[in-house]
């Protein structure tokens, strides 16, 4: 079975029709890049996948797992196995990372039936989570995102990521912003993450991501529809050709 | 801060008033004093029908049973009323002028050292229309043939009242009641002139309309009144500058203006304040009391208050916006100089009643001598206000060690949904950005009125073109002096 | 002296009376409530629990020092802690100097309170837990507490006031500190009086160079109440920090004044106010900073968030700067509104279902005065309480 079957998504937002019909299948296992310029819908997608209720799905299904995510409000979604990195990672005052991590691990331990974790359990989670995706201990301690580098937050994404196992990962431009070493940082951890079972949608601009995270298919979003679909090669014709061939209408 | 010369700073401040002559032309005053009598007379020498002058006799008597206010963060000496003259028009055949030909040449010339090119074809390559008020009747308006093709009223209040009564009854005291405030109360009873402008509906006005006040007669109050209605889907956009004779006498001005939005109708109202401010010891100077409100009656309308106060020994102003409408917006952009021993107690209110109604408050202050310069505003949100919200931004830069700055909002919120967001700083002039500049070849001087001029750029570039830039020149003037 | 001070200001309590909304400091608190009302001196035994939180408690109970329920620990040498009423000092009454009728109300006629005074180099490990039982019906209770922390000295006071629910009694405290210079004071408020008490309190605080005084202020009772919290810096290199938390629900009405007075030059002050409203309830924060004119190098940071759960609830706050130096760093910000819909989303993404997310983000909101408590026991305390009074809210 896929793990995500996108069938002819359309999407608005504020009443303006951003997505087109988008048909997209990612089976365990893969990882899908999807590339588009600004303005394509490539951020409208992570969000209505999400569950982000800004966004509005006017047409079209979404199956993750086989399930009809209309059904499932956005914390269900992330319970059932979908993680979305955030191009642009919410900061919490007051709340501690830590605590933020422990009370999002144990809301999806309890939707998936397992037994919560208890302090003692959780620190030992973080310790062998550390080793995936290394993170310094300061900044677990403060609060969430808050006064974090561009480069810390999109770590503490992909550490959150490592701790919630996800069985989709979808990271949403998630090398906007970073310097060569952040990125290295954040593909590294993502690369570890990835195992037989486990789907990823990379959605960026840029190829650079790809030389680091390389994926098994690579789509093209212009204007809301997925206009080309191929190989890893793909991403590197962009690359060079850019976006331009879309464009001409 | 090392200053290399103390003597020529001192030079500087002594620099004069640039505007500060006084015009040479008979005036035609009522005696000092105030009673029935002279409110009557004011009435009576300006035509008015009855019903007006009730309105002002009914303004006169309540005044009488009110207290000025005094919690204002300025001090003066106690104003004598019964000192003031209360009306003051110059001179000139009973008939009014029909065209500018007709006016006083002298009075032409004073607009002309003003830098205010009042004869059409020099009216601003033919962008801008200007009513000027000289003390205290309107004198000539420019432009009003092509604006009457487009339906738009722009005139002294005095020939509203006389061509469209029905216009200026409906309107008049519709948004600063009679009752308002000591001195819009004091107005009420005595203005003697002002702007009125009424742009119908659907209409865009195509140029800025402008008003430059002038007090040049001594003694006299200065009460001009303004009232400019957008109705549905207009859009005007008005300017306002002033100016004043230098004297060693204070005077008063205390103006009302009042604005009204219609349906999705906007009203952008600029002023540029260098009313005389007194020398540097603080004699002479201006006291400024005004009250400027505007009223968001319709869905979608905006009103957006664009202040540059450098004049005036006392300023007390508080433009506003009541925001009754569904999704209306209200603006106040205000920059604030105070020097030498200048006072200005200035701000905002805004108003939210309607749903999704927002607001924005960007207050620059800055203060030197031994000025004393206050941010004082109001965010109130009333219960029925949905969604309302307010952002409000109110920094203060201090130059030198003799002055102070002040910040006093009160914010008010009864509707769970609203966003109210308020920040101040107050800093000193950057010791280091100074001597970046000095080191880049630039006197302290203008180091100063460049880094205070980036410190107004949100408020400046509010303005329309001509105005900011001379906004920014008169910035400069009036902090000369200040650095040290 | 203190004898002829107490006459004075019962004669100005008598010839001024309590304040009308028509004074600007009162403008917004309508103490007609409390004027209107005839209270009695009638003493008895107050039947309220609390905890100790560590070994030094003194009990006042319906205004009267308790010796059985206090315990004065093994106090270090140099510690000196009783009734006001029985020790004598000649600052008593020289900092709060008749501001308001409350204040001249509590000269006149306070019945009791705490003296605690720490000699110069003594730091105290133990925090002092000053206890208030109220629960006697149409009491009065004038308390008078004075804290002096000695030249490099060290403290922690934490003043509690408890009231038996729904008694009708009025508190009007009034908290005097002295912080000698390079002393230390940690001072907190914890007021959970009765729902139908009133409550008013003074804190005036002294703060010498290199000193630091800091106060939380953590409201939750009363059903019309006010701090009046006044700083003054008098030495150079001083730190004032004043916090607080008020967690308001049905009809309360509560009201935060705090004045910072920056006397001299390079001292820091800073002030975080966080304020939970629900139902009808209303709060009223104004925070004035001076920097005085030759208060150069001063910082200042001051803050005013409040937080609007339901329809009915109202804020007005008014945080104001009033500033004679030029060399200062001074901000101030005050925020009105509802939880952040981003910040939802994203714990939701996270797994976390909205109802426990808005719980979160309620708790955090608070919590980041909270973060700023040192004392251990006291954050433990008063997180138990803050999430008492929320679990309450939200049921």
């Amino acid at each position: 079975m896929a793990l995500l079957e996108i069938k002819d998504l359309h999407a608005s937002v504020a009443d303006k029709p951003i997505l087109k019909g988008i048909n997209l299948t990612i089976k365990p296992g893969e990882v899908h890049a999807l590339m588009g310029p600004n303005g394509s819908g490539k951020s409208t997608l992570s969000n209505v996948l999400a569950g982000n209720e800004a966004y509005v799905k006017t047409r079209g299904q979404v199956l993750f797992n086989g399930v009809d995510i209309d059904d499932l409000a956005a914390h269900e979604r992330a319970c059932a196995g979908m993680f979305l990195a955030f191009q642009y990672p919410v900061e919490i005052a007051g709340i501690s990372n830590m605590y933020f991590l422990k009370a999002a691990v144990n809301a999806v331990r309890k939707y998936q039936g397992r037994d919560q974790l208890d302090a003692m359990d959780f620190l030992d989670l973080i310790e062998e989570k550390k080793k995936v995706v290394t993170i310094r201990d300061d900044l677990l301690e403060r609060a969430v995102n808050s006064g974090f580098s561009g480069g810390e937050k999109k770590r503490n994404e992909i550490f959150q990521m490592a701790m919630l196992e996800p069985k989709l990962g979808i990271l949403d431009e998630t090398d906007s912003g970073l310097d060569i070493d952040a990125l290295r940082v954040v593909a590294d951890g993502v690369n570890a993450l990835r195992n037989e079972e486990r789907g990823f949608l990379v959605i960026t601009h840029y190829q650079r991501l790809l030389d680091y995270i390389v994926p098994d298919h690579v789509h093209v979003l212009v204007d809301g529809q997925i206009v080309k679909s191929g190989g890893k090669e793909l991403a590197l014709e962009l690359e060079d050709e850019g976006y331009t061939s879309w464009d001409s209408e | 801060m090392k200053i290399e010369d103390e003597k020529s700073f001192d030079e500087l401040g002594d620099k004069e008033y640039k505007y500060g002559f006084v015009t040479d032309i008979e005036s035609d005053s009522l005696p000092p004093g105030l009673n029935e009598d002279i409110v009557r007379a004011i009435s009576k020498r300006k035509d008015e029908p009855e019903w007006l002058t009730d309105w002002r006799v009914k303004a006169y008597h309540h005044w009488t049973t009110l207290e000025e206010p005094t919690w204002a963060k300025v001090e003066f000496p106690p104003i004598d009323y019964q000192a003031l003259s209360y009306y003051s028009a110059p001179k000139q055949k009973i008939d009014a002028p029909k065209s500018l030909d007709e006016i006083d040449p002298e009075l032409l010339e004073t607009y002309k050292k003003l830098g205010i090119p009042l004869h059409e074809q020099e009216v601003f390559a033919g962008v801008v229309a200007v009513d000027a008020v000289f003390d205290s009747v309107s004198v000539a308006t420019t432009f009003k043939g092509k604006l009457e093709e487009m339906g738009i009223i722009f005139g002294s209040f005095s020939d509203a009242v006389k061509e469209h009564p029905e216009l200026v009854k409906k309107y008049l005291g519709s948004v600063v009641p009679y009752k308002d405030n000591y001195y819009a109360t004091l107005n009420s009873a005595v203005f003697s002139d002002g702007s009125f402008c009424y742009v119908p509906p659907g209409v865009r006005c195509p140029m800025e309309l402008s008003t430059y006040f002038r007090i040049n007669a001594a003694n006299t109050g200065q009460f001009e009144r303004t009232l400019l209605i957008a109705d549905e889907g207009a859009y005007v956009s008005y300017l306002e500058g002033c100016t004043a004779p230098q004297r060693d006498e204070n005077q008063l001005h205390a103006a009302v203006v009042e604005l009204v939005a219609h349906k999705d109708a906007q009203i952008k109202y600029s002023t540029v304040q260098n009313w005389y401010p007194g020398d540097k010891d603080g004699k002479g100077g201006i006291y400024n009391f005004v009250t400027k409100r505007g009223h968001c009656r319709g869905d979608n309308s905006k009103i957006s208050w664009t202040q540059v106060e450098t004049g005036s020994a006392i300023t007390w102003k508080y433009p506003s916006c009541i925001l009754k409408g569904d999704n209306s917006v209200g603006e106040f952009y205000s920059v604030a100089v105070t020097n030498n021993m200048q006072q200005a107690d200035t701000g905002t209110k805004m108003i939210h009643i309607g749903k999704n109604t927002s607001s924005t408050i960007i207050s620059k202050g800055i203060s030197a001598g031994k000025a004393q310069n206050s941010y004082r505003g109001m965010v109130k949100v009333v219960e029925t206000a949905e969604n309302a919200r307010n952002f409000s931004q109110c920094d203060s830069m201090l130059i030198g060690d003799q002055c102070g700055a002040h910040t006093f909002p009160y914010i008010d919120v009864s509707n769970p949904t609203a966003q109210v967001e308020h920040e101040a700083t107050t800093t000193k002039i950057g010791e280091d950005q100074i001597f970046y500049c000095n080191q880049r070849g630039l006197d302290t001087e203008e180091a100063v009125t460049m880094i205070v001029n980036g410190f107004c750029k949100e408020v400046f570039r509010e303005l329309p073109m001509e105005f900011a830039v001379e906004a920014q020149k008169l910035l400069g003037i009036s902090l000369e002096g200040s650095v040290g | 002296m203190l004898k002829e001070l107490r006459k004075k200001a019962e004669a100005d309590f008598k010839a001024n009376g309590f304040p009308s909304t028509k004074e600007e400091l009162w403008r917004f608190t309508d103490v007609s409530r409390v004027a209107n009302a005839e209270f009695s001196n009638e003493w008895k035994e107050a039947s309220v629990d609390f905890q100790p939180l560590d070994k030094i408690v003194v009990v006042f109970e319906n205004g009267k020092l308790s010796r059985e329920k206090s315990n004065f620990g093994d106090l270090p040498k140099g510690v000196c802690i009783g009734s006001i009423m029985d020790l004598v000092d000649p600052r008593i009454g020289s900092l709060a100097d008749a501001q308001s009728a409350f204040v001249s109300a509590n000269t006149a006629y306070f019945t009791d309170g705490a003296f605690i005074e720490v000699t110069d180099g003594v730091e105290v490990d133990t925090p002092i837990h000053l206890v208030y039982l109220a629960d006697a019906d149409g009491a009065a209770f004038h308390m008078r507490n004075f804290i002096s922390a000695g030249v490099g000295s060290k403290v922690t006071v934490v003043e509690e006031y408890i009231g038996e629910t729904e008694k009708n009694y009025w508190t009007n405290a009034v908290t005097e500190v002295f912080v000698a210079d390079r002393g230390s004071v940690d001072h907190y408020k914890v007021q959970r009086e009765s729902a139908a008490s009133f409550h008013f309190q003074t804190l005036e605080a002294h703060v010498g160079a290199d000193a630091v005084f800091s106060n939380h202020a953590v409201t939750f009772g009363s059903a019309l109440g006010r701090n009046d919290i006044r700083g003054k810096l008098t030495g150079e290199g001083g730190e004032a920090i004043c916090n607080g938390i008020y967690l308001l629900k049905d009809k309360q009405h509560f009201d935060t004044h705090m004045f910072m007075d920056h006397a001299v030059p390079k001292c820091n002050s800073h002030e975080m106010y966080k304020g939970i409203l629900d139902d009808k309830a209303r709060a009223v924060f104004c925070g004035r900073i001076l920097v005085q004119k030759d208060a150069q190098e001063t910082d200042a940071i001051q803050f005013n968030g409040n937080l609007l759960l339901s329809r009915g609830a109202k804020v007005n706050t008014l945080p104001q700067l009033e500033i004679y130096a030029d060399d200062v760093k001074c901000t101030h910000g005050a925020t009105i509104g509802e939880l952040d819909d981003v910040e939802l989303y994203y714990l939701q993404t996270r797994g976390i279902d909205p109802v426990k997310g808005h719980a979160m983000l309620t708790f955090a909101f608070a919590n980041e005065v909270l973060d700023e408590v040192k004392c251990k026991v006291v954050k433990i305390k008063i997180e138990d309480l803050v999430h008492a009074w929320l679990e309450k809210v939200s049921a």
